[in-house]
């Protein structure tokens, strides 16, 4: 069924174009003309959901098979949500408006927790089940993927499989298999069988989950010979052959990163303790800078962006940044385009480099300190010191830069009052590197933004077993600090998060498939759009964790043994639980590790026999 | 070269703003490797000038604007690489060169709107028609930045015919436009129920054409004498 979209609809609700399709490079198949329907589905309104380059990547190779058709769905905004309901209009592709339980996939890309309840409210919208056990041969099959995958369990009831690590080769061996499935004409469950035989995917409904008294876990089991017992992630052996699209959607209207993102390379050396992304994504695979050239030129002639950004998790860490960078100036100099620079270290090359690259006004300048004294630095391992961020503001206040970010973490491991007024004596320390720069020299017009994220320990990196701050702990060291900044100078803003916020994302990122009934639960009770504040409904939660009897603190605020069977403990994301261990006793230590390029600490990645493992190992492995 | 062209946008891209359209050529120029001129300064922008702002909503077959190009291009092949690199639903059917140094925007003094409307009672077009002509003044309220202020918009209705059957019909108005005087079709609308009483609801709105005015004429912005050198 085709939707009508009409003045009627269209004039009366907000930002109307996230609805109408139509953008240059948008790809335009007759849907009668291909073997398989993909719809693929971001979880949150379109400008979100355009921003991301996961989305680009899979759609560009879903579509350039002929016998498949991969368009894109978004949650509808509340306005057109209600719309959508009184008109009985369903969830529907923007490419050809049709709806999305007519196609053959349906696949959500899982970036962050608190997006849940909207691939239920879409799943609903469609008019598919919301739970997997109720699809029959008339349904698509609902797959999911992206990092909260990496433990899929809150969405096991939900989701059909889900695709653990990278998605570009596994994406089209799901494609192949279900063609395959689709000509045999056999049971639904036959192809979930397959599917499961396919290395990375990981089909829920296969595996039995048993608990102890305790609520904790007993056993994860296959449920038959031939299922496999652990699923490991797959992952992209070589980016510089890997497909990337140079062709992407542009959109009319203005979305969150409206612009060219040029990926340089996956991975990160660092291994800051808290950061899942570091982990998860290991090992550090680069594209070479003659690769990463021909597909900025192309993007840029097929797209008409007047801004390219470079992409990964810490471009400083990019091996050859000098020359590349040099090269890629040319190319937008030349073309009047704008070169954005995110994550990088601050030094004197790379502050010349962003006088070049950004002509525009000097925007603000981010630093990620996370922790307010060297101890916790070390114990969650940001491998920099006090020297190294005061000399960097140095440097960016001498440049002109007048609009400093400092982004922190609280509730980490080992963390006391001392830490969180190290915070605040840090933010001091900024405010008067720029009062000592000389007057000449410096702008007019200090301002220095303090952040302060409430830590949300994921699975995956060291800290996966620690108990997380309650809300209560959060809000009491957020009070401290805000009277410390009061005190410490005029010049600072303080930012904090809502720790409600943040309690939820650990229950989600560390429960098991028993929070799944929270999650459906909440949705009755109109939770959405939770990562929005306007619509965050806390008490709605909380009710909905009460009507089925279940803890949050149980999964958000506990500290598991070593020797607990977790949520995720039959996925492999090529770091080994040994490694993982090995980090979290030197973080309460305070020892720092040191990264990939200095030497190999033997986490477990080496398996995939490729990027750093196997160009650049350190100096060996440690035992 | 400076060059000045009209484009059409359809139904089906008429649902973006005007800053959106803006970007829309800008981008369209980069694909179409035409090299705009930019302003100098600390931050460079694209010399292109459109001669009215495209509220959300509209569709329009005379739309115009002027761009500052580094090159020489003959106007046919201007046209044709534009084309190739703008999304369906947008397209530029005109092209002149401009030696005029008048700011574009400054030349627009009327505009020409197909109106849609529903209206709740049946009522006869040409006595809503008449009953507006008739009026010495229609006063409504336009909201500016100090709040709403009282605009008599009667002396900038220029033309009405219209035709209606069933409680739909359309307007078909030339309406003073541009920087000064200018009335959109909402405000139009808001004067013909307060003078009519006729509760009549807005449809669609498009703009068939923007003129300028020249030897007692509304000339559209590509007529020759809006394009040469002023004296």
């Amino acid at each position: 069924m085709r939707v009508q979209l009409d003045d009627k609809i269209l004039m009366k609700v907000e930002k109307p174009a996230r609805y109408t399709g139509g953008e240059w490079n948008m790809v335009v198949k007759n849907p009668r003309d291909v073997d398989v329907r993909f719809a693929f589905c971001f979880p949150d309104v379109y400008e979100v959901g355009m921003s991301h380059l996961g989305m680009k990547i899979l759609y560009h190779i879903l579509n350039k098979r002929s016998d498949t058709y991969c368009e894109r769905v978004f949650a509808p905004w509340v306005d057109m949500e209600k719309i959508m309901r009184d008109e009985g209009i369903p969830l529907f592709a923007l490419e050809t408006k049709e709806s999305v339980n007519e196609f053959d996939i349906v696949g959500f890309t899982l970036q962050y927790e608190m997006s849940y309840t909207n691939v239920l409210n879409m799943l609903d919208l469609a008019g598919i089940p919301k739970l997997s056990a109720e699809r029959n041969k008339t349904h698509p099959f609902v797959i999911a993927g992206g990092p909260c995958a990496c433990n899929p369990e809150p969405l096991a009831d939900f989701i059909d499989f889900f695709a653990i690590g990278e998605g570009e080769e596994v994406i089209l061996e799901i494609i192949d298999a279900y063609k395959e499935w689709k000509a045999a004409g056999r049971d639904r469950s036959e192809f979930l069988k397959k599917a499961a035989e396919i290395p990375g995917i990981y089909v829920p409904s296969l595996y039995n989950i048993s608990y102890k008294e305790d609520n904790t876990i007993l056993k994860i089991e296959p449920v038959n010979a031939g299922i496999p017992e652990k699923v490991r992630k797959r992952i992209i052996k070589d980016m510089d052959r890997a497909d990337f699209p140079e062709n992407i959607i542009v959109p009319f209207i203005g979305t969150v990163h409206d612009r060219i993102m040029l990926e340089m390379f996956r991975g990160c050396i660092r291994g800051c303790r808290f950061c899942q992304a570091g982990f998860i994504y290991r090992p550090v695979r680069e594209k070479t800078p003659e690769v990463l050239l021909n597909q900025a030129k192309g993007a840029i002639e097929k797209t008409g962006y007047e801004e390219i950004s470079l992409v990964s998790l810490s471009t400083s860490d990019y091996s050859c940044l000098t020359n590349f960078t040099q090269e890629l100036l040319k190319l937008t100099e030349e073309r009047k385009i704008n070169l954005s620079l995110p994550s990088l270290r601050i030094d004197n090359f790379t502050i010349d480099l962003m006088e070049k690259a950004q002509k525009v006004r000097k925007s603000g300048l981010t630093f990620a300190p996370e922790a307010g004294t060297q101890r916790l630095r070390d114990v969650i391992n940001k491998g920099i010191t006090q020297n190294d961020i005061t000399s960097s503001v140095k440097i960016a206040f001498e440049g002109g830069w007048n609009n400093v970010k400092l982004y922190f973490m609280m509730g980490l491991p080992t963390e006391t009052e001392e830490d969180i007024e190290g915070i605040a004596n840090l933010a001091k320390e900024v405010v008067d590197v720029y009062y000592n720069t000389p007057r000449k020299k410096r702008a007019k017009g200090l301002k220095v933004t303090v952040s302060a994220a409430c830590l949300v320990p994921k699975p995956f990196t060291p800290f996966q077993w620690f108990g997380q701050d309650t809300v209560e702990e959060f809000h009491n060291k957020q009070m401290l600090l805000k009277d410390k900044l009061r005190k410490a100078s005029r010049s600072i803003i303080y930012n904090w998060h809502d720790a409600r916020v943040s309690l939820l994302e650990a229950v989600f990122a560390r429960g098991d498939r028993r929070v799944g009934k929270v999650l459906l639960r909440a949705w009755q009770n109109g939770c959405r759009f939770d990562a929005w504040n306007e619509f965050f409904n806390f008490d709605s939660w909380m009710e909905a964790f009460e009507e089925e009897g279940i803890d949050p603190a149980f999964y958000a605020n506990r500290t598991r043994e070593f020797s607990e069977v977790l949520p995720w403990s039959h996925l492999d994301m090529g770091v080994s639980q040994k490694f993982l261990q090995r980090e979290c006793k030197r973080a309460y230590k305070g020892i720092t590790t040191p990264n990939c390029r200095v030497q190999c600490t033997g986490c477990g990645s080496s398996v995939f026999g490729t990027g750093i493992c196997k160009t650049d190992p350190g100096k060996g492995e440690e035992a | 070269m400076k060059i000045r062209f009209r484009f059409e946008r359809s139904e089906e891209l008429k649902y973006i703003g005007h800053l959106d359209v803006m970007r829309l050529f800008e981008r369209a120029f980069k694909r179409a490797e035409l090299p705009v001129a930019h302003s100098q300064g600390f931050n460079p922008r694209p010399h292109i000038v459109f001669a009215q702002p495209m509220p959300l909503g509209l569709s329009s077959s005379g739309e115009f604007a002027d761009v500052e190009l580094e090159k020489r291009y003959e106007l046919n092949i201007f046209l044709e690489k534009l084309n190739a690199a703008l999304p369906d639903g947008i397209k530029a059917v005109d092209a002149r060169e401009s030696t005029s140094n008048r700011n574009i925007m400054s030349i627009v003094e009327a505009a020409r709107y197909r109106i849609d409307f529903n209206a709740m009672q049946s009522s006869d077009i040409d006595s809503i028609i008449s009953k507006v002509l008739s009026e010495k003044r229609i006063i409504v309220f336009k909201k500016t930045k100090s709040g709403e202020k009282e605009f008599d918009i009667r002396p900038l209705i220029y033309e009405i015919t219209g035709e209606a059957n069933d409680g739909t019909g359309f307007f078909n108005v030339l309406l003073s436009s541009g920087q000064h005087n200018n009335v959109r079709p909402e405000l139009f609308f808001e004067g013909v129920r307060i003078c009519t009483g006729i509760d009549i609801e807005m449809t669609k709105m498009h703009r068939i054409m923007l003129y300028g005015r020249a030897e007692n004429k509304w000339l559209p912005l590509t007529d020759e004498r809006f394009l040469q050198r002023d004296l």
